[in-house]
């Protein structure tokens, strides 16, 4: 009987023993964190107390206990009490604000004008009080002290209450001590508590390490304490570690002497660390050294970790690597927790991130690897603690988060060495390159929003290679060296080396093939001239500046590819206002020959250069002024392409000369506003060749959307809240115009309403959240629920008693990244309920309007419902549309059938009727239909029971269509044998179609009674016929044999069987039914008989 | 313009990356990129899983080098082997090493 054992403080919410409760007023509180218990007030309103609840002094009173507490003073105002332990005769349970007037006993602490003492107190058998004083050793009246204390120093005190004398015994870890005189007791109603109950002027704060409760009255008995949750060194706790697969190595034996009668003497304790020499042992009261050595090998490595030697702080590590693995990796489990909490991780600063590392040196000193430290995540089971802590070798550097994304186009000529060597020289990452180096034109590398190990990984492997990091951290890029002919071993190792070993083999079969896709070679067809269109990029930045290259590759008709050519003797006019310029058909290739001769087509003169080409690339301009008559042009030129973009970005030069069949101009992004810039090239009378190039706004990052309410009913609204955030978090400036649109997502073709309006623009909103906020786990970090981002923080109040606590405003100082705020200001304690304002900038807000009932297009109603209740437990509703078609036409096309199964099993109770109502909400039905009932398909499943009734309903036509099928099935009972007095045994039994299930109705029947060889025409019972119901009665039954039975029935083949009579036989008129089935197996037509 | 060079080894596939763009400038190169993928690794894999005590020179176990194996049960006898992937593992009673080791036979 206990209830605390050095265990930890699950307050206030957790698993409490049995009769434990806590009580807080106004700001008090009482919360655990880790293993220790804190009580805080703040204020003399303020109250926290543990206090017995169920379980009162009075229940182990009798048996005698022992109270230890080790505890810490934290703050307590001057004339201030705080109860460390405290009984009171009472007749309820103490609560706050109510005094300790009949207080028995108790250990408190009191501030006296600046010195916090501790003080032992007693009420005598005839109700004065005493309290020790520890200077003169002795009971004295009024307020006497122990002994001084200090604030935030540890210190035990103890009390023994001794049912026999009804005395207590009071001690402290500063050796003194001191018992009672017989206590005042006039009844057995006795609570105990701790903490501050005082709501009038006490208030103060206390730490609780323990609070260790023993009962003595079970000294003499042998008990093994659980004490699995505490992290406490020397706390009881003992294991014994089958290890029998060690042969005789692990016999343990040990003979105990628990029974006498010494504190202590009754818990023997050993840690478990077998392997470890020197292990703690707790025997008869103190702890000894002991050596239990496992199997220990020579080859113990050792774990740095910044530098630091903390092998001793480890349960066990691990390095995992492969030829498929960019980045080693590294894990380690931590089982000293104060070390695990001072680890730093996920820093994710290039600058920083290094003085994070993990190093592993063998047992000869060679290190294994240097590993980045990313992650650590901890836990707690049992009275076990480990912390797992996770990274990857320095290669990680290459990859996300520690790398940004690459957007480059390499435009000039380079070789995959330098690019990877390039790259991975910016991490100071040395590159092992064992694969035959190649060219890399100019424009044919793209980096295509990627880290920089992407764009490695495809230089590596499209030559086949793999990418690895070795342990000295360097970038493997290498192939895979399979073959070991000629391979020097690094090392000869034989099954005597080796624990294990298993064996997998992969076998390929087949033939091989390679097939390659996304590429043509040839790209005319038909004989017309054609033109493709590629970009460099797939993305840009909409900052005015970022551009890329668009090139066209043409065909001519003849699947020839188009080139400059020399055109010669091109006959051409010079201008009319203007007798120095001429022009000629075809774009003059001003970087090549361009203009080479003109002369006069009369008299073949040369007209003198320089010949000028202008702008247009077309026009020559001369010196000397020509005639009005013909002149022949020979020049160097060819077709054009003529580039061109909607939207977004723009293109120049949009006319370019096609040369070597390839034509490039230069797309660049347009400023502010992203979307797609279709970009199109034309060339000859070839079809338009496009190709989409993203343009990204800067100014967007990510877009968030909500909709409340999530649901809507016909003719409802529904608000869209859109956040905007920039790539880096940030919220997007107001202005912004996000576009909306809605799509058909629902699986009736039909209407899907509007989003009204279909443009808004951000601006800045305010949003306050009232409510709790979801679970924190620390007491200065929060985070909303809500997920758009926050951008200005307004308060931060907590929620005391159900009211906003004003008196802190949390924000001051605070933080916040995302929808996660850190308090500069802590909170009482975890999980505090708050109520936060804040302001969510970027921020835009449309409706969505769901059409009402009458805006239903034709196709999306219906006109024919149709039940069904199974015959085999299943019922289900058709609905059918559209209006207008044939109801009986099931079938396919737009005429569909919509199933609404409810699949069930649905049989009668025993003796009782049954029934099922199914719901089920389907989109509509069409004002001006009502639903078409048919009853005449159901299949009443007899042997069940039968249908007593059902239908189809349909509800209100504003708000969603609910179709309900009602079934309701009576149990009916056939077999109903009864005996008379005579012996002579009446009942009746039902005749069904076997196929239809339907009664058979003018059947003869004819029963040979038992013994009997011939039917009972003419005998006892003539010739029976079934009723319209099916069921044939008889009287004069043979109780308790086997008759044969046969059945006749036009149309049915005779049916000869056997029934028992009777199946069950009571007194007549009995109350009970039978229900009994028997089927029987006959030819086509069919029927069945249920007896 | 993406080209997808896809190699199949027989019952399997192995796709390879996508290129991007002229890394592979015409379907030749595309194929023949892909017989080299093909003949290099046209191959039955045996895949050994070795575990032991870290040994003396134990740094020396990398991947992309080789060791020489005597297991009779799997069937080795001096056997020359990749070392494909390396998992060690410490505990303070010592370390082990886990070894992933391949050989490569030829098919045909």
């Amino acid at each position: 009987m206990s209830f605390f054992l050095k265990e930890n403080f699950n307050l206030p919410s957790g698993a409490f023993q049995d009769g434990i409760n806590i009580d807080t007023a106004a700001n008090g509180s009482i919360y655990q964190d880790g293993t220790y218990g804190y009580v805080k007030t703040y204020a003399n309103a303020d109250a926290g107390m543990i206090v017995s609840n169920a379980l009162t002094i009075e229940e182990m009173a009798n048996g005698g206990f022992k109270v230890q507490i080790r505890y810490q003073l934290t703050s307590l105002p001057a004339s201030d009490w705080i109860h460390l332990f405290i009984v009171c005769q009472s007749a309820t349970v103490p609560e706050p604000g109510i005094a300790d007037t009949t207080r028995r006993f108790q250990i408190g602490l009191y501030n006296n004008a600046g010195t916090y003492t501790e003080r032992w107190l007693y009420k005598d058998s005839a109700g004065n009080e005493y309290s020790y004083n520890g200077t003169t050793n002795a009971w004295a009246a009024g307020g006497q002290t122990v002994r001084n204390i200090n604030l935030a120093t540890w210190y035990t005190a103890t009390l023994t209450y001794h049912p026999d004398s009804n005395t207590v015994g009071f001690a402290h870890d500063g050796s003194e001590s001191a018992t009672t005189g017989a206590l005042y007791r006039t009844s057995d109603d006795y609570y105990w508590h701790l903490g501050d109950n005082d709501t009038a002027s006490w208030y103060g704060q206390l730490l609780l390490d323990y609070i260790y409760v023993e009962d003595i009255s079970y000294r003499n008995r042998f008990t093994l304490r659980n004490s699995l949750t505490s992290a406490w060194r020397k706390s009881p706790f003992f294991t014994i570690i089958n290890n029998l697969t060690t042969r005789h190595r692990n016999s343990f034996t040990f003979k105990n002497n628990l029974l006498d009668y010494e504190p202590y003497r009754d818990r023997f304790t050993l840690l478990n660390n077998i392997g470890v020499p020197g292990q703690l042992v707790y025997l008869d009261g103190s702890w000894q050294n002991l050596n239990i050595l496992g199997k220990q090998l020579t080859n113990k490595a050792t774990v740095l970790i910044n530098g630091d030697d903390v092998s001793d702080k480890l349960v066990d590590w691990s390095i995992d690597y492969d030829d498929q693995m960019v980045a080693m990796t590294v894990s380690i489990t931590i089982k000293d927790r104060a070390f695990a909490e001072s680890i730093k991780t996920k820093n994710y600063d290039d600058s920083t991130f290094d003085d994070a590392t993990i190093e592993i040196i063998d047992h000869e000193g060679y290190s294994l690897g240097l590993f980045l430290i990313e992650d650590k995540s901890d836990e707690m089971e049992s009275e076990s603690y480990a912390c797992a802590l996770t990274g990857r070798s320095v290669t990680a550097l290459l990859d996300i988060p520690f790398s940004g994304k690459l957007q480059d186009l390499y435009d000039e000529a380079t070789t995959k060495i330098a690019v990877v060597g390039d790259l991975a020289g910016e991490k100071s990452i040395s590159v092992l390159w064992g694969i035959p180096d190649s060219v890399l034109p100019a424009g044919a590398l793209t980096c295509d929003d990627e880290p920089p190990i992407s764009v490695i990984m495809k230089l590596v492997e499209a030559g086949g290679g793999l990418v690895y990091t070795d342990r000295e951290n360097n970038l493997v890029c290498a192939y895979k060296d399979y073959e070991t002919t000629g391979k020097t071993p690094i090392m000869s190792l034989t099954s005597d080396d080796v624990v294990s070993v298993s064996r997998s083999r992969t076998v390929p079969g087949g033939e091989n093939s390679i097939s390659v896709s996304g590429y043509e070679d040839v790209a005319v067809t038909g004989g017309w001239a054609t033109v493709t269109l590629a970009s460099s990029k797939s993305k840009l930045k909409s900052n005015g500046y970022d551009s890329c290259i668009l090139t066209a590759r043409c065909w001519n008709e003849d699947n020839s590819i188009p080139d400059v050519e020399l055109i010669e003797e091109e006959e051409r006019t010079p201008a009319r206002n203007d007798h120095y310029e001429i022009s000629v058909s075809s774009m003059i290739d001003t970087e090549g020959g361009g203009v080479v001769e003109i002369k006069k087509k009369s008299d073949s003169s040369v007209v003198a250069g320089p010949y000028e080409i202008l702008d247009d690339n077309r026009t020559i301009r001369i010196t000397t002024a020509m005639d009005d008559t013909d002149y022949l042009v020979t020049y160097w030129g060819g077709e054009t392409v003529t580039f061109g973009v909607e939207n977004y970005a723009d293109v120049s030069p949009r006319e370019v000369l096609v040369k070597d069949g390839k034509a490039q101009t230069t797309l660049r992004a347009s400023a502010g506003g992203g979307g797609w810039a279709v970009c199109s090239a034309d060339f000859l009378d070839a079809q338009t060749a496009k190709v989409n190039v993203q343009i990204s706004d800067p100014r967007v990052g990510s877009i968030k959307m909500s909709a409340d309410p999530s649901t809507v009913n016909v003719g409802g609204t529904s608000t869209i809240k859109i956040a905007v955030v920039d790539s880096q978090g940030y919220a997007a400036p107001n202005g912004l115009v996000v576009e909306l649109s809605v799509s058909d997502q629902y699986d009736v073709a039909g209407y899907t309403g509007n989003i009204d309006p279909e443009q808004v623009t951000t601006t800045t909103e305010d949003i306050t959240d009232g409510s709790l906020e979801s679970p924190t786990y620390s007491t200065n970090e929060v985070t909303v629920t809500t997920e758009f981002p926050i951008t200005a923080l307004t308060s931060v109040y907590r929620i005391d008693g159900g009211a906003v606590y004003t008196g802190t405003n949390y924000a001051t100082d605070a933080t916040f990244d995302g929808n996660t705020i850190t308090l500069a200001t802590p909170l009482p304690y975890p999980d505090t309920p708050l109520v936060i304002e804040y302001t969510s900038a970027g921020m835009a807000t449309a409706e969505y309007i769901y059409p009402s009932s009458n805006d239903f297009p034709l196709e999306g109603r219906f006109n024919h419902v149709r039940g069904f209740c199974g015959e085999y437990g299943s019922c289900r509703v058709e609905i059918r549309g559209p209006q207008g078609n044939n109801s009986e036409d099931q079938g396919s096309g737009s005429n569909q059938i919509y199933l609404i199964g409810f699949a069930d099993t649905f049989t009668p109770n025993g003796n009782s009727n049954g029934q099922k109502r199914y719901t089920k909400e389907i989109h509509w039905i069409a004002n001006n239909v009502e639903p078409d009932v048919k009853t005449n398909q159901a299949i009443v499943h007899i042997e069940k029971g039968a249908i007593a009734g059902w239908g189809v309903t349909k509800f209100s036509n504003s708000g969603p269509t609910l179709v309900e099928l009602f079934v309701q099935a009576n149990t009916i009972f056939y077999s109903y044998d009864s005996q008379d007095t005579f012996g002579n045994v009446s009942g009746k039994r039902l005749v069904i179609d076997e196929d239809t299930r339907q009664p058979i109705s003018n059947a003869v029947v004819n029963i040979a009674w038992s013994g009997e060889t011939t039917y009972t025409e003419a005998a006892d019972e003539g010739p029976l016929y079934t009723g319209a119901d099916g069921i044939f009665y008889f009287q004069k039954g043979k109780a308790g044999e086997t008759h044969t039975i046969k059945i006749t029935k036009s149309g049915y083949d005779d049916l000869t069987s056997t029934i028992t009579i009777p199946g069950d036989v009571y007194a007549a008129n009995a109350a009970t039914s039978v229900y009994d089935t028997c089927t029987f197996d006959i030819k086509v037509p069919v029927y069945n008989i249920i007896s | 313009m993406a080209i997808t060079v896809n190699c199949e080894y027989g019952d399997g596939s192995r796709p390879l990356d996508a290129v991007v763009d002229s890394l592979i400038i015409t379907e030749a190169d595309a194929i023949n990129r892909g017989y080299a993928e093909l003949n290099k690794a046209w191959k039955i894999i045996d895949t050994y899983t070795v575990t032991m005590p870290y040994p003396d020179d134990g740094y020396l176990l990398e991947v992309g080098s080789h060791i020489k194996l005597t297991c009779p049960e799997v069937g080795l006898v001096n056997q020359v082997l990749y070392i494909a992937g390396v998992s060690i593992s410490g505990k303070n009673t010592g370390t082990t090493i886990r070894l992933t080791l391949e050989k490569y036979e030829d098919f045909e």
